[in-house]
């Protein structure tokens, strides 16, 4: 409850310091939210970070494609604001604070993890986006 | 409808787009919506992060038309993006004359951001948010929001004195390294998680994402130029605060 709640603020957050329209930050906050849920929810199974981050950029990606058909506006508007606070930028800090210390095993491992994870972010938000793509070129083949 | 000054208008919009941080592919396709609800025919836009050109002719006339366009990212603002967007929208439903078209782009041009203020209050929730996510108590996320707030004015403060990317970012990291060693010393506040959550401010994420997209998407030159600026923002960061830990000692 109190990880979901981090993750709202977080995402307002970004939200205001990315100017998007005033009544669309809560909405985009939400966004934050659940994925921010689907999050803890897979790491307390799975136990890999990747693996829930994953997960919680399909999960806002999806969430943000039906608020932006709601709210007709971009998706990417409450999708970058949403994904913006998993982008790990915790482990970039550790990889420095190990290459300061000269431990540089430490800091390959941290430095490695780091893309993976960016990589795991976006990758999950790309299959959503081309699939709502697909989608509408099909409707308006149909149309 | 004069079709030169379509293709100057049609290029001021991927300009707003780009400006503020779209995707290369929704600059192109914007692009070439519009100049296709204008009736123009072989329509060719390219977009990367420093450059636009767009070039179309007509069925009725020999001529070709185009124009090539310098561009500087600025920032973002997500809000000028969605307009841009609904108005692209908007002409290829509502047929806007160009005359009417222009206007509205220079509106939302010329539109105002949040002030200064309000952003400062959204960094604050924002490093709140994550000192929380971070599994910090509320000690250590009331000091990362103090340290965000600091930060956040000190950034718009640099870029108002048009310091380079680089210098911005690299004092701004040792700053907050600094300032975050400092709330340690005095209210024994957990170093790492107030570090980790007001960096998430300086973090080029945007830029991260922005180039993972475009490169999937096979915009492969923009996807090189965005990883670039985003691991030189790192690296900025990164050595601030290095700086800073080396002579205090991490």
């Amino acid at each position: 409850m109190l990880n979901m709640f981090s993750c709202f603020l977080a995402t307002m957050g970004f939200a205001i310091m990315f100017n998007i329209p005033r009544n669309k930050i809560i909405p985009a906050g939400i966004t934050g939210a659940i994925a921010g849920f689907v999050y803890f929810l897979v790491l307390n199974y799975s136990k890999s970070e990747t693996t829930a981050l994953f997960f919680a950029s399909i999960t806002l990606s999806l969430v943000s494609e039906v608020l932006a058909r709601m709210l007709k506006c971009p998706a990417t508007i409450f999708s970058i604001c949403a994904l913006i606070p998993f982008v790990p930028g915790g482990k970039m800090y550790y990889t420095m604070l190990e290459i300061v210390a000269n431990n540089l095993n430490m800091a390959l491992i941290n430095g490695i993890t780091t893309i993976v994870q960016a990589c795991a972010l976006v990758i999950g938000y790309v299959i959503i986006s081309g699939l709502s793509h697909a989608l509408q070129s099909l409707k308006r083949v149909h149309e | 409808m004069d079709r030169n000054k379509l293709a100057k208008a049609v290029t001021r919009a991927g300009v707003l787009l780009i400006e503020n941080g779209a995707e290369v592919t929704r600059v192109e396709d914007t692009m070439y919506r519009i100049c296709k609800a204008y009736n123009a025919s072989t329509i060719d836009s390219y977009a990367t992060p420093t450059l636009l050109i767009i070039s179309f002719s007509f069925d009725d006339d020999n001529q070709l038309y185009h124009n090539i366009k310098r561009v500087h990212m600025k920032g973002i603002n997500l809000e000028k993006i969605d307009q841009v967007n609904t108005l692209s929208r908007r002409i290829v439903n509502e047929h806007l004359s160009l005359e009417e078209f222009d206007k509205e782009l220079r509106s939302i041009d010329n539109k105002d951001a949040y002030n200064a203020f309000i952003q400062c209050v959204g960094a604050a929730i924002c490093c709140f948010g994550f000192g929380l996510f971070f599994n910090g108590r509320i000690l250590d996320a009331i000091c990362a929001t103090i340290v965000g707030i600091i930060v956040k004015i000190i950034l718009t403060l640099f870029e108002r004195l048009n310091f380079g990317t680089f210098i911005r970012y690299l004092l701004s990291g040792g700053i907050l390294t600094l300032l975050s060693i400092i709330s340690t010393a005095l209210l024994s506040s957990d170093r790492d998680i107030v570090i980790i959550s007001s960096i998430m401010l300086l973090v080029p994420g945007l830029a991260i994402t922005n180039a993972i997209r475009d490169s999937i998407n096979g915009d492969v030159v923009s996807g090189l130029a965005r990883a670039t600026e985003a691991i030189f923002i790192a690296v900025a960061i990164a050595v601030g605060s290095g700086l800073v830990f080396s002579f205090i000692g991490g």
